[in-house]
């Protein structure tokens, strides 16, 4: 046993340890990695038509546009709750409350004033709880003489004088007291909160509003202005009167454009917002073209170009690919159709800013490697404008060209164990 | 004197060694380690014939049945490797044996012994960076390598003496462990012209590389069997000549469960797997398939036999020879054992030594020391693959080394100090010439078992 200590130094010498570690240069070929590419020429592009989808843009729109886009009249359906008080409307059933006015305002998208413009507001005070939807009301199913529509006031666009360099926005201000009540009136079942601008005589041009998107500044809004008069001491005449302003936004709000008649390109691919041309696209034989892959590749780069006529100046537009989640019947794409029957995965794929060089090129990286690990099935992708496109712009890009180099491809780079 | 606390603390503060690596442990399994001992590592030998003291070695059970004492050895080795083109060095070092003999009145005896059986630790990068043209863009890749882990060597060994001059011994050898390996690889289209990792430099090296990692894990388990005889039956004169031999195959399949992970890119070039990395790893349904696992069962079939020679010129002084062949028979086109698609398939080992043993009752100090020396070669035969078995190159490097080695007797019970060290020098065509230095120290400690104790 004396020579214990010698043994377990021996060993404590054993377990501690350092480590360094330098990397040696060598000869690596065949080292378990590749690197490959694939190039697919089959795919292809197919139009289908629904009716524009405005309700979430930051812009409405009055006039017609050069291309015959048409913006009737815009909707909006005033909150209950000001956004600034803690009243609602049915607070001002309070008979200490007395309304002194009362005003819908909405605010011009430029700081250019424009001239001899005059816009009436109406409202719909038998048509309803509800007139529109956001996300489904269009030219198709909304029709301006069935809505039971009541005039209120007529308004001129008003810019007050910058008191600095500050951007002043021009705005509308519809005085609308003599029918407040319609609003307040919780009694009333047909009370919907809803108004209509529209231009009083036809506008050559398109004139545009902000809408409830951009911001609660300039929403379209309406405001209250109230005072209380509170008996300070119950044995006098003393009196205390204080004055409000509440604001109440218009969260929904909707500019309906009916599009003109436009004929489809033949072997182009036409997208735009206000005619609401989507495009499908497919890659019929994106299974068999990936199933060969090695089974733990990863995708590197997959790059889905189109190129388009750089003479259109279709420049600065966002294009948004999203994979379809369901197999298609093409023959229901026929013609205008009410409601958009393509079932989409969002936010798999990125939104693409095109610039003006001829070609555009979509980033399906994310799909590709989805459908290789085998948790979606390719039933192609659809294609559409981003809601911050002009609406009465449309854009093509070829999807079958004489010339081969026009014709639309994907281009795939892998790496593999 | 120095005191004997300060010794002891004098040796953990030199324990500070260094693991590092180089590219021989990528070959296949890893770095073989088959010289496990001190005294072996003396004699430049594969431990055959006896090395430890006269008649007896550490590495062949059939030499047990002549140890006088029961032992504990522990060994502990350092190997440094220096490049000497590109004058850089790495150095191994690790637990090399620990090993428990118990012989059985001269006529048996069993040992259990725990040693690495090879080893991996390498980090390693391309000399060839590859370079492809696609669609206008000129793509540089170039990849890099890192693995770690090994095999150890669990082992249960029987000996007996069949006659007077014959012995012969089995063991088994438990071989199990685990590596992990990482192929990353990287891909360059060319400077972008920004600090992309906002440290002042535009478009440092590394800087626009993309890199996609593959890890790889590997969970080793099998047997192989040994079987050593040994005969002093045959003299030379009045000197005795002892002949032995050993083979050594797989008992129980050697079996490889290879866990593949799914490959990531390394968005944020910290070199683990994260919430930055594509695909993601949580949060959405982009999250890869779990690792593929397989199991493969001819990986690895390791064989080995030797033959050896022990001339006794003297009492003391020995002369002896070894020849040792050691083989891989599987066909390694899969290149799961390492990244580096290599396989060692060959491996001679052949020695040269002389040994003077230390006196068994010595009358001066310096008879108490063994005196070990050796002169061997070695040569590796490699193959690389390219993509299946049929399609691969050779290529070898050899070894021609000198060994040196004392030992230490001390204590009634025979317990030894031993130090081993090997100069040599490796020619390798594919990776330069190297210069190796193996260094070994051991201590044995002895003690008696099975003698009944007079009672006090």
């Amino acid at each position: 046993m004396k020579y214990i200590y010698l043994f377990v130094s021996f060993i404590v010498l054993i377990i501690v340890s350092g480590c360094l570690e330098n990397t040696v240069s060598t000869d690596l070929n065949y080292s378990g990695m590749t690197h490959d590419t694939l190039s697919v020429s089959s795919v292809s592009g197919f139009n289908y038509q629904t009716p524009p989808e405005l309700g979430n843009s930051t812009v409405l729109y009055l006039g017609t546009d050069s291309n015959g886009f048409h913006n009737p009249f815009a909707l909006f359906k005033v909150q209950s709750n000001s956004v600034n008080t803690p009243e609602t409307f049915s607070s001002f059933l309070d008979s200490s409350i007395v309304i002194d006015s009362t005003k819908f305002l909405l605010t011009l998208n430029n700081d250019t004033i424009e001239t001899n413009m005059i816009f009436d507001l109406y409202y719909f005070p038998n048509s309803g709880d509800s007139i529109f939807n956001e996300s489904n009301t269009n030219y198709l199913n909304i029709n301006e003489s069935d809505l039971g529509l009541e005039y209120v006031s007529s308004a001129r666009l008003f810019q007050k004088t910058p008191d600095s360099s500050e951007t002043i926005y021009p705005t509308l201000s519809f005085n609308l007291k003599h029918i407040i009540h319609s609003f307040i009136d919780s009694s009333n079942i047909n009370q919907n909160r809803t108004l209509m601008v529209k231009p009083k005589f036809e506008l050559s041009n398109v004139v545009s509003f902000k809408s409830s998107e951009s911001g609660f500044s300039f929403a379209p809004q309406l405001h209250i202005f109230t005072h209380d008069t509170t008996f300070i001491d119950s044995t006098t005449d003393s009196v205390s009167v204080d004055t409000f302003s509440h604001h109440f936004i218009a969260t929904d709000d909707l500019s309906i454009i009916i599009p003109p008649d436009i004929s489809n390109i033949p072997n182009m691919l036409t997208l735009g917002r206000g005619l609401s041309y989507k495009g499908l696209i497919e890659i019929p034989d994106l299974d068999s073209i990936l199933s060969p892959l090695p089974e733990q590749s990863i995708i590197t780069k997959a790059e889905l170009s189109f190129y388009y006529p750089i003479d259109t100046s279709q420049s600065n537009f966002y294009l948004q690919l999203q994979p379809v989640s369901d197999s298609l019947h093409y023959d229901q794409l026929q013609g205008v159709l009410l409601n958009d029957p393509i079932e989409v995965m969002p936010n798999i794929l990125p939104v693409v800013n095109i610039s003006n060089n001829g070609k555009v090129d979509l980033n399906i990286r994310e799909y590709l490697q989805l459908i290789h690990f085998g948790y979606i099935s390719n039933f192609g992708l659809k294609l559409q404008v981003v809601n911050t496109s002009n609406p009465f712009n449309l854009y093509s890009v070829y999807s079958q060209s004489t010339s081969d180099s026009l014709n639309p491809k994907l281009f795939i780079h892998y790496v593999s164990p | 004197m120095f005191p004997r606390k300060k010794y002891y603390q004098f040796l953990i503060i030199l324990s500070s060694f260094v693991y590092s690596q180089d590219v021989y442990s990528a070959y296949g399994i890893g770095e073989l380690l088959l010289s496990h001992n001190a005294s072996v590592i003396g004699a430049g030998s594969t431990g055959l014939m006896p090395n430890f003291q006269k008649n007896v070695s550490l590495s062949n059970p059939s030499t047990w049945t002549d140890m006088p004492f029961a032992y504990i050895s522990i060994n502990y080795g350092g190997l440094q490797i220096i490049d000497k083109i590109n004058n850089r060095e790495n150095i191994l070092s690790g637990l090399h044996q620990f090993q428990f003999i118990l012989p059985i009145k001269g006529k048996y005896a069993i040992g259990i012994s725990f040693q690495p059986y090879s080893s991996q630790l390498y980090s390693l990068y391309s000399n060839n960076t590859d370079i492809k043209y696609i669609e206008q863009d000129t793509i540089n890749f170039n990849s890099y390598l890192n693995g770690g882990g090994g095999i150890s060597d669990l082992s249960f060994s029987l000996s007996a003496r069949f006659s007077k001059t014959e012995k012969g011994a089995l063991k088994f050898n438990y071989l199990f462990g685990s590596s992990r390996n990482q192929i990353s690889y990287s891909m360059n289209d060319g400077d972008n012209g920004l600090d992309d990792d906002f440290d002042g430099l535009i478009d440092e090296e590394g800087e626009n590389d993309i890199n996609y990692i593959y890890n790889q894990r590997n969970i080793y388990d099998g047997t192989l069997i040994s079987g050593y005889l040994s005969s002093n039956r045959i003299n030379i004169g009045k000197r005795k000549l002892t002949i032995s031999a050993s083979f050594n195959s797989v008992f129980n399949s050697f079996r490889v469960k290879n866990y593949s992970f799914y490959p990531f890119e390394d968005v944020n070039n910290n070199g683990y797997y994260d919430l930055s990395d594509y695909p993601t790893p949580a949060g959405n349904d982009s999250i890869p398939p779990t690792a593929l696992k397989y199991e493969y069962k001819k990986l690895f079939i390791p064989s080995q036999y030797a033959i050896g020679l022990n001339l006794e010129m003297s009492d003391l002084l020995n002369l002896q020879a070894e020849l040792s062949n050691w083989s891989d028979l599987a066909n390694g086109e899969n290149n799961v054992l390492s990244n580096l698609n290599y396989q060692l398939t060959d491996y001679q080992h052949f020695n040269i030594s002389a040994i003077r043993f230390a006196r068994a009752l010595p009358r001066y100090w310096y008879e108490s020391l063994h005196f070990r020396s050796g002169l061997f070669v070695r040569k590796y035969n490699l193959k690389m693959y390219a993509t299946n078995e049929t399609d691969f190159n050779q290529y070898d490097y050899n070894d021609i080394g000198l060994s040196i080695g004392v030992g230490i007797k001390f204590g009634l019970t025979k317990n030894q100090l031993d130090f081993g060290l090997n100069l040599i020098n490796r020619s390798d065509s594919i990776n330069n010439d190297k210069f190796i230095t193996n260094f070994n120290i051991g201590l044995t400690i002895g003690d008696i078992w099975f003698v009944k104790r007079r009672a006090k």
